[in-house]
């Protein structure tokens, strides 16, 4: 193996890590303020708070099958815990378990899914400094993939052969991985100072796999250009991808609050500045079975705002503000002319 | 020796020891001892309802269409609220939907008789929001903003809904509510049936004071709209109520303009001192927030706040010189001077400073700030609170009193705090009161307030240590006494607090409620352990 065994956190990936967070739960609630799980439903049974409180009260994975399944996660939770209680991994374990039971119908679609390939990797090694992981969407889409990829070769970045879509799907399922493939993902990445990476939902294992290298969404590292921030105007409503938003929140709100203060924009942050999400880069959508309507969450998101363009990190939100707004709906590469 | 006769005793000294009596016919009271010289025992905890009709309930309310959750998981969910000493399951759940699914449930429930707990953000202390057995009816399923009238600058707005999400609805439009519990996850149902009570209430006065109107369903299933000038009777009843006169569905609140808010801060060595400074700023309308948060007895902290520049300057050249606190340096200096001198202390001179190196960035983060003014201040306060303050127990007992008592109560209660725990804190604030209206009586506004009445809470910091029920229930005991002496009133009643509302009402005021009461909820079926 690439000796990397060590560097594999085992409490992200197993299942005696994150789930026991629940016992540290003070009832609080905060977290349901942020949940969008919550703002759509209104069921604190399908909210991590209900799922906190069932587990308390014995519950097994198989209780809490709707409610995780519901669950989008977008770490929005994890932010405002007061408790630092870590409500992603937690929730991410608990699928793993349902998963291991027979009883998870996302891992069962996701294993239907034509796309899903767990052992696509190459096995070319890529020598850089630092790499961009597209992920699968943006990967299928040529158009924004050359142009970002002309912005990101001007500070040296190029594209990783293997962006890690199928672990970051599996990781969502909760379908357990073998070290072999997460060692071949995460072994040409090694060299790497910074990782700029789409899939939010890596964030956490890649800075747990390779500590020491930077871990970027795609959104700020291109916000970090000075050409591009200064193409945001406040007349821009800046949407944030949430799941790397939320998971590295304590660092984030500061990096995007300067962003905010610079170009006066509207971004989809709460009043506790945690990133409203759309859900849409959830994997229950294309199953049917999401609690939670991207396009209501956009709704939301756009209420009572005066805007004359939509800028997005992640082009899983694009049909959802499109079919609420008539402005333009642009990604954020769209902001600066190549 | 059975833990059931455990008790603790109050020597002469006010130490306490640990020994064993028997109590001759009183219940056995399996959550602690009751602290009161010379007052028997008496149960505190609720006792589980038997289910007598439950099942042909259920059925009903199946045939209804209405969602009945019965599962252990779903009901694990409301095994206790922010106290977290109280313990129950309720036999089922249902998530309100509308008022008119209440009034179908009120109604069945009050042919069956079967008890129904309304539960909001699940905030209460005392066990109030718990349920032992019956059905527990989730409030927070009716969360929704209805509608905004800029013109009339009013909301309506569901009644389970928390006010930190109406607070995320006003300000796209700019507005804010006028005042609320410095805790993002109270509703506001639960909210305008205890009082609610924000830094801006020596002002304001308390959330329940700027309800208009209110959509109510009553105990027995009756969908009424009630006002000061329309059914005033219910309204009175409802505000103020702590749910016995009815469910709260929606309510119209007065909103106000959104403002940044810019703060300043005055440290003291003595309470009393700074609770003086607090009755004469809130006296004369001398600053738009107030409040005392303080480290133990050691380091008080008197919070003034204000909306506008304005009032911070007619503060700043009216009112601040004649306030005895200190700025931030020259309370440091006093202090260290007083530590100087004490080196056998070192370790609380430690805790002090840690404690507040850790708490003052989380009153001043960058991302809630514009300039030098909050402009987030629910969400800043209550993160810090929960971070600094919140654990799986909140025992936070509390006195509400009069100007005149209100040193005395502090004062007293601060003795007690220091006999229970080495680290606490103590927050205070005034409550102005609109008049004398019906709802004050047997509510947290102490009967002989005038004008503005005051309230402190006294918070042990209990961090990882574990104490037993029995000595956290002692420590609120013995606070709550001083309550019965002085003659004051409390916060919170029902759950566990039901012993105190005799002692400190009289059985005149008690058994007058407790007639209109019976006369409204037949059945005592609608959160009736209050006074029942």
């Amino acid at each position: 193996m690439f000796g990397l065994s060590k560097q594999i956190p085992t409490a992200s990936l197993s299942m005696e890590g994150g789930m026991h967070a629940y016992k540290d739960c003070n009832g609080c609630g905060v977290c349901t303020l942020s949940c969008p799980v919550w703002h759509q439903t209104h069921n604190v049974t399908l909210t991590l708070r209900g799922r906190v409180g069932a587990l308390k009260g014995g519950a097994s994975a198989e209780d809490l099958k709707e409610s995780l399944i519901a669950c989008v996660l977008c770490g929005a939770c994890a932010s405002v815990c007061p408790m630092g209680i870590d409500t992603v991994g937690m929730t991410i374990d608990l699928r793993r378990i349902l998963n291991l039971k027979g009883e998870s119908p996302l891992a069962i679609c996701l294993s239907k899914d034509e796309d899903y390939c767990p052992d696509h990797a190459p096995d070319t090694v890529l020598q850089g400094t630092d790499f961009f992981l597209p992920g699968r969407r943006l990967r299928s889409n040529f158009t924004i993939l050359n142009r970002l990829k002309k912005h990101l070769e001007i500070e040296g970045v190029c594209q990783a052969m293997d962006d890690g879509s199928d672990i970051a799907e599996a990781i969502e399922a909760g379908i357990s991985l073998s070290n072999e493939r997460i060692e071949k993902f995460v072994y040409p990445l090694r060299g790497a100072k910074r990782l700029i990476v789409m899939e939010g939902i890596l964030h956490r294992y890649l800075r747990g796999w390779l500590p020491g290298v930077e871990v970027m969404g795609l959104g700020i590292a291109l916000l970090n250009r000075k050409e591009i921030r200064a193409a945001l105007t406040d007349r821009d409503f800046y949407v944030i991808e949430a799941r790397g938003y939320n998971g590295d929140y304590d660092n984030m709100v500061v990096k995007y609050d300067l962003v905010r203060r610079e170009t006066d924009c509207l971004m989809n942050l709460d009043l506790m500045r945690a990133a409203i999400p759309t859900g849409a880069s959830g994997i229950q959508g294309p199953f049917g079975l999401g609690a939670v309507s991207p396009r209501e969450q956009a709704r939301w998101m756009l209420e009572e705002r005066s805007f004359n363009r939509v800028v997005l990190e992640s082009l899983d939100d694009i049909e959802s503000f499109k079919e609420e707004t008539k402005v333009p709906v642009i990604h954020v590469s769209e902001l600066y002319p190549v | 020796m059975n833990n059931d006769q455990l008790t603790i005793i109050n020597d002469r000294d006010g130490d306490l020891m640990a020994g064993s009596r028997e109590v001759e016919n009183t219940p056995c009271d399996p959550i602690g001892p009751d602290s009161l010289k010379g007052i028997p025992r008496q149960q505190t905890k609720s006792c589980r309802w038997d289910g007598t009709g439950w099942e042909s309930f259920a059925r009903v309310l199946e045939r209804e269409g209405i969602l009945l959750k019965e599962d252990r998981p779903t009901c694990s969910i409301y095994l206790s609220d922010s106290g977290g000493m109280a313990h129950g399951l309720p036999h089922g759940v249902v998530i309100a939907s509308s008022a008119e699914q209440i009034s179908r449930i009120l109604k069945e429930a009050q042919v069956h008789g079967i008890p129904v707990k309304c539960r909001g953000g699940g905030l209460t202390t005392e066990g109030e929001s718990v349920a032992f057995g019956g059905l527990l009816l989730d409030m927070t399923g009716m969360s929704r903003v209805l509608s905004i009238d800029e013109e009339e600058m009013t909301v309506r707005v569901q009644g389970g809904t928390y006010w930190h999400s109406l607070a995320e609805v006003l300000r796209r439009k700019g507005l804010d509510y006028l005042s609320a519990p410095l805790n993002m996850t109270a509703s506001i149902g639960g909210t305008l049936s205890v009082g609610g009570i924000d830094i801006n209430s020596p002002r304001l006065g308390c959330s329940a004071d700027q309800a208009l109107s209110l959509q109510v369903v009553t105990p027995t299933g009756d969908i009424i709209e009630c006002s000061e000038s329309n059914n005033s009777e219910l309204f009175d009843g409802v505000l103020l109520g702590y749910g016995q006169f009815g469910v709260i569905t929606e309510a119209t609140l007065k909103v106000r303009p959104f403002t940044p808010i810019t703060m300043h801060y005055l440290y003291y060595k003595s309470l009393g001192t700074a609770i003086r400074d607090l009755f004469m700023l809130a006296r004369n309308d001398a600053a738009d927030y107030m409040g005392i948060l303080t480290i133990m007895d050691r380091a008080v902290n008197l919070l003034v706040a204000f909306d506008s520049d304005e009032r911070e300057n007619d503060f700043s050249a009216r009112w601040k010189r004649r306030l005895k606190g200190h700025g931030e340096m020259g309370f440091g200096a006093r202090m260290f001077g007083h530590y100087l001198l004490r080196p056998w202390r070192i370790q609380e001179a430690l805790y002090l400073l840690g404690r507040k190196k850790a708490l003052m960035p989380e009153f001043n983060p960058c991302h809630h700030m514009q300039g030098d003014k909050i402009v987030d201040r629910t969400v800043v306060f209550s993160r810090a609170v929960w971070k600094f303050w919140g654990g799986k127990q909140m025992v936070i007992p509390d006195l509400a009193t009069s100007e005149e008592k209100f040193v005395e109560a502090v004062e007293r209660g601060n003795l007690v705090c220091r006999k229970y725990f080495s680290r606490y804190t103590l927050y205070c604030v005034g409550i102005k009161l609109l008049g004398n209206p019906r709802r004050y009586e047997m509510s947290c506004i102490p009967p002989d307030a005038e004008d503005i009445a005051y309230g402190c809470e006294f918070e042990p910091i209990l961090d990882d240590k574990t104490y037993s029920n029995d000595y956290l229930q002692s420590f609120k005991n013995e606070i709550y006494d001083i309550g019965v002496e002085l003659g004051t009133s409390y916060y919170r009643f029902g759950g566990m607090m039901k012993g105190y509302i005799r002692r400190v009402f009289g059985d005149e005021v008690v058994d007058r409620h407790l007639a209109m009461k019976r006369a409204v909820d037949p059945a005592m079926i609608l959160n009736a352990d209050v006074i029942s």
